[in-house]
């Protein structure tokens, strides 16, 4: 007998607060004016509406305590209909306009609100305990992308900001991308490099794991800013420097701390991964005649390439979002955005600049995971020789 | 041929080796035994560099291996230890030719030399794909000395490569070295604290205890009286019954002896065959309870076989 | 005479006395802390004497626009202090409390359930989450409060289960068998034990709001990102400098400290 499975209790308790407590859209006249909040009640004029809602509903609930009903088919047929129903609230949101005054729909706009956020989350709760989990929600995910992103909802705040900087919103999405990607790229070979010295000194271990544990202790922003100062001074009065387009703002001084943050992750993996190679592995690798060179080259580095590869991750995924930082000093990316939005308080705006951020992150994430699974199998345990057997 | 001169290796204040000759003529098999911590294991480490040396001189074929970069000098020395060390991401045949390609063979020649060497060990061609997670200990232990002896090195050195398997693996093992070194008469260095495995391999028995060789000869020599008191506690008392696993009826000369006349004894067991070991003619007399057995030879003869023919035997080896 | 093996710490001669395990005024102990108290020292020097030290320099530097900091650094610093302090230490205390929860029921899929939220809030950078705490509560110091309370909670009840989890079965055997109930196993075994790496958390913690503190000068809060953020606006590196270093020596002294006293804990 299944337990009813206290993601999808989650998940569902959730969305229907979300739906019905909280206001699902906030419709502003401007983009500056406070608002007034639309909920599930002022959208759903007409029956057919609140008939599907009310069948959604009851659908999911059927799905909840699905233990007492015989139908499996309820099991799987409900979490693929709810992929569609963030998509769908936010064409229906896009339409929607206060009853009474009119409106000058081309200044006028919808956020999304907290009811809205609470109802998505909800749904990619319970339908990470349904099976096919992940699918399921990266579907969810990206239809709620697909919507808005063919234009279906002319009216939503994101799509109407996104229009008015759409050049921009690309050009800072891959200014993002470099410099998140160079800077860890960048750090990889000295990172590695600094984790095979710890390996075979034992004495500048010390010094070096603490060196570039500083670098991650630091405040991003403070390092931002006391880097500023040489630069400046070197790109005044070195003119190589300045040639090369090396300011005391800008892409610099953020891709030099970004490096530096790389630093820990890939340093203390690279370390940890040469210690635990075999050391009958190793012993036999020198007994056999191979020089320091032959042997990293062939036996250390590949076998520690699943750990360092777990760093390369962590690396990439923390600089996804330190570049974020950029933003303040003129390094452009989606910072840029998200401090533009803050000072102009459209929140809006800010969600644009961060809901890249997130979806960035979180796709490195599982891909590099899924890069280090793959080689963690190709590389293997090496042979337990207590073995019985011929 | 191996030659080592007044060997001495302290770590600080602890000494290792207390200023050891030894020398392994070519072809021989010399192995090492002795209790834990007497310093067999550095000895066999010293010629290869993988342990430096503190006084004394090594010589290998002559040349003294200091004047060898240590790299190239271990490309010519085989070593197998008890971990094995395969590299675990190199499937089978990879790590046989690990050596080979760092000395930049051929790759067919690599290949018929790999098939070779898995032939020679008893190892079925389809492993040659395998990674060393996939195999026995049995197996990765076969592999290892295939890796070893790939380059063809004159010499090989063995660090109690079998002592992490079953017996009956060992056995097996053993055996198959056995017949490997028949073939290619290297030599070698065997390191075991196992004395029935010493006296099995070894054309020289060369005993240690603290970092000194108390006593060396071929495994007959210590069947006689043996004087010193820690070589003979540590030999045992049964050693004569060890060594008669070492030499099997053949080594009797059954030609020379007279023929089994009367009718076979019922017993349901099958008569001995000429290749049985020593230790299994002398068990066979006392199961069935007599002095002599039967033992049928090469051409056909049933040859009545003595105990005392054992007993002369022993003699006639612990006088060589 | 003895009737034991046992040598009673009472009944021996002085010679002979067993040594009590722990912390003595061993001078090792206090020289490790000398390294924290530099920072800290460091620290209170920068804050209290920078606007002298300036002075004193001032022929020297650059000429920069007199543009004054309205708020005294150690008024700053009080501030950076308050918004870090208050908002790690309501989530600590949120997270011990739900982590607590999650171990004692044992319910995996509950666990799970935290645990991804936890990762997943992780990928999400700080800046972002102070960002969008603006909607909720607007500018100022409390929009970062809430914003770093949030962030705070993810590393610090990931450890606690983790490090609860991790404590080896023969452990809670021996609990069980001594006659404990559930409840004083968990106060005697689980938290104690898995202390260090709850410890751990706090540091990852404590550390990443300081940093995120910085940045909370964007959405209106007090504290060393103004003088920073206000510096980088208007080209002033002294201004940047000015707010740069104590926050960095703040960060140095409780990633410094708090390491100092996880390994403290598990020496005992």
């Amino acid at each position: 007998m299944r337990k009813t499975s206290l993601k999808a209790r989650v998940g569902l308790t959730l969305a229907v607060l979300g739906l019905v407590l909280f206001p699902l859209g906030t419709f502003r006249p401007n983009r500056v004016v406070r608002g007034i909040p639309l909920n599930a009640a002022t959208l759903l004029e007409g029956k057919s509406l609140l008939a599907a809602v009310v069948v959604l509903v009851i659908a999911a609930g059927l799905f909840v305590f699905r233990d007492r009903i015989r139908n499996s088919m309820v099991l799987y047929v409900v979490p693929w209909l709810l992929v569609f129903v963030p998509g769908l609230l936010m064409l229906l949101l896009s339409q929607a306009s206060p009853a009474g005054e009119s409106f000058d729909m081309e200044v006028a706009r919808i956020s999304l609100s907290s009811g809205f956020w609470l109802l998505f989350a909800g749904i990619l709760i319970l339908q990470s305990g349904a099976p096919r989990g992940g699918i399921l929600m990266t579907l969810t995910v990206l239809f709620a992308i697909a919507v808005p992103g063919v234009g279906l909802t002319p009216h939503l705040a994101l799509y109407k900001e996104f229009i008015n900087i759409e050049v921009t919103f690309y050009a800072e999405l891959r200014r993002h991308l470099t410099l998140s990607l160079t800077s860890a790229a960048v750090a990889l070979l000295p990172g590695i490099l600094l984790g095979y010295v710890c390996h075979r000194h034992q004495r500048l271990r010390e010094w070096i794991l603490g060196a570039v544990n500083l670098f991650q202790v630091a405040p991003t922003l403070s390092l931002l800013g006391l880097i500023m100062i040489p630069l400046t001074y070197l790109s005044r009065n070195v003119p190589l420097v300045a040639d090369l387009g090396i300011r005391g703002v800008g892409f610099a001084p953020a891709f030099i701390v970004l490096t530096l943050y790389c630093l820990l992750p890939i340093t203390a993996n690279a370390f940890s991964g040469f210690d635990q190679v075999e050391a009958a592995v190793v012993d036999s690798a020198v007994a056999i005649g191979m020089t320091k060179r032959q042997i990293f080259r062939q036996v250390l580095l590949p076998l520690a390439l699943p750990v360092i590869f777990s760093g390369i991750r962590t690396a990439v995924t923390q600089n996804v979002g330190n570049t974020i930082l950029a933003g303040l000093i003129g390094g452009g990316g989606m910072g840029a955005l998200i401090f533009l939005g803050l000072s102009q308080s459209a929140t809006d705006l800010v969600i644009l600049g961060t809901i890249p951020v997130v979806l960035m992150a979180l796709i490195f994430d599982v891909v590099f995971k899924l890069f280090e699974d793959r080689m963690t199998q190709r590389v293997g345990v090496a042979h337990d020789s207590l073995d019985t057997g011929i | 041929m191996i030659r080592l001169t007044q060997v001495y290796k302290a770590y600080g204040a602890q000494e290792a080796l207390k200023g050891v000759d030894l020398e392994v003529p070519e072809g021989q098999c010399a192995v090492l035994i002795g209790p834990s911590g007497c310093g067999k294991s550095t000895l066999l480490k010293t010629i290869n560099r993988m342990v430096g040396i503190n006084a004394g001189r090594i010589e290998v074929n002559g040349k003294n291996i200091a004047d060898y970069a240590p790299e190239l000098l271990r490309r010519q020395i085989g070593y197998c230890i008890q971990g094995v060390g395969l590299f675990p991401h190199f499937n089978v045949h990879d790590n046989i030719a690990v050596v080979p390609r760092l000395l930049k063979w051929p790759e067919s020649h690599i290949e018929e030399r790999v098939k070779a060497l898995m032939e020679m060990s008893g190892l079925p061609d389809a492993y040659r794909l395998k990674k060393p997670r996939e195999l026995s200990g049995g197996e990765a232990q076969r592999v290892g000395v295939c890796r070893a002896l790939a380059a063809d090195p004159p010499v090989l050195l063995m660090d109690e490569p079998f002592g992490a398997v079953d017996p009956l693996t060992r056995e097996r093992l053993q055996l198959a070295f056995m017949e490997i070194q028949r073939a290619l008469r290297k030599t070698v260095v065997f390191v075991t604290h196992d004395v029935e495995e010493a006296i099995l391999l070894a054309d020289r028995v060369v005993l240690m205890n603290q970092g000194l060789i108390l006593d060396a000869g071929a495994p007959g020599k210590f069947a006689g009286d043996i004087e010193d008191p820690f070589v003979k506690s540590f030999l045992g008392s049964e050693y004569p019954l060890k060594l008669l696993k070492r030499f099997s009826a053949r080594d009797l000369g059954l030609e020379k002896l007279p023929e089994w006349l009367e009718a076979i004894p019922e017993s349901g067991n099958i008569v001995l065959q000429s290749d049985v070991s020593l230790k299994e003619v002398l068990s066979e007399m006392m199961r069935l309870g007599l002095h002599a057995v039967p033992i049928e030879s090469e051409s056909g003869r049933f040859v009545r076989v003595e105990y005392d023919d054992l007993a002369n035997y022993l003699s006639e080896v612990s006088k060589l | 005479m003895k009737t034991s093996g046992f040598i009673e710490a009472s009944d021996t001669d002085p010679s002979h006395s067993v040594s009590f395990r722990g912390k003595g005024i061993s001078t090792k102990g206090i020289r490790k802390w000398l390294v924290p108290g530099l920072y800290a020292f460091g620290f209170l020097i920068w804050i209290f004497f920078f606007d002298e030290g300036i002075s004193v320099l001032s022929p020297w530097l650059p000429k920069r626009a007199a543009l004054q900091m309205r708020t005294p650094l150690h008024m700053l610093a009080w501030q950076h202090f308050f918004i870090v302090v208050v908002s790690t230490s309501l989530a600590v205390v949120t997270s011990l409390l739900l982590g607590s929860l999650v171990h004692l029921t044992q319910n995996a899929e509950l666990k799970s359930l935290v645990l991804s939220v936890s990762a997943i809030g992780e990928t999400v950078p700080s800046a972002a989450v102070i960002a969008l705490s603006v909607p909720l509560l607007g500018y100022g110091n409390l929009t970062c409060m809430l914003a770093l309370y949030l962030y705070a909670i993810l590393p610090v009840v990931r450890n606690t289960i983790v490090g609860m989890e991790t404590i080896p079965y023969s452990v809670r055997e021996a609990g069980t068998g001594m006659g404990m109930t559930r409840f004083q196993q968990f106060l005697h075994i689980d938290i104690p034990l898995a202390a260090p790496i709850i410890l751990t958390g706090i540091r990852t913690a404590l550390v990443i709001n300081i940093s995120a503190a910085t940045i909370g000068a964007t959405v209106g809060a007090g504290g060393f990102g103004v003088p920073i953020i206000s510096g980088i606006r208007v080209y002033d590196p002294l201004m940047v400098v000015q707010g740069s270093v104590p926050v960095l020596f703040m960060a140095m002294f409780a990633d410094k400290s708090l390491r100092l006293l996880t390994s403290e804990e598990e020496n005992l």
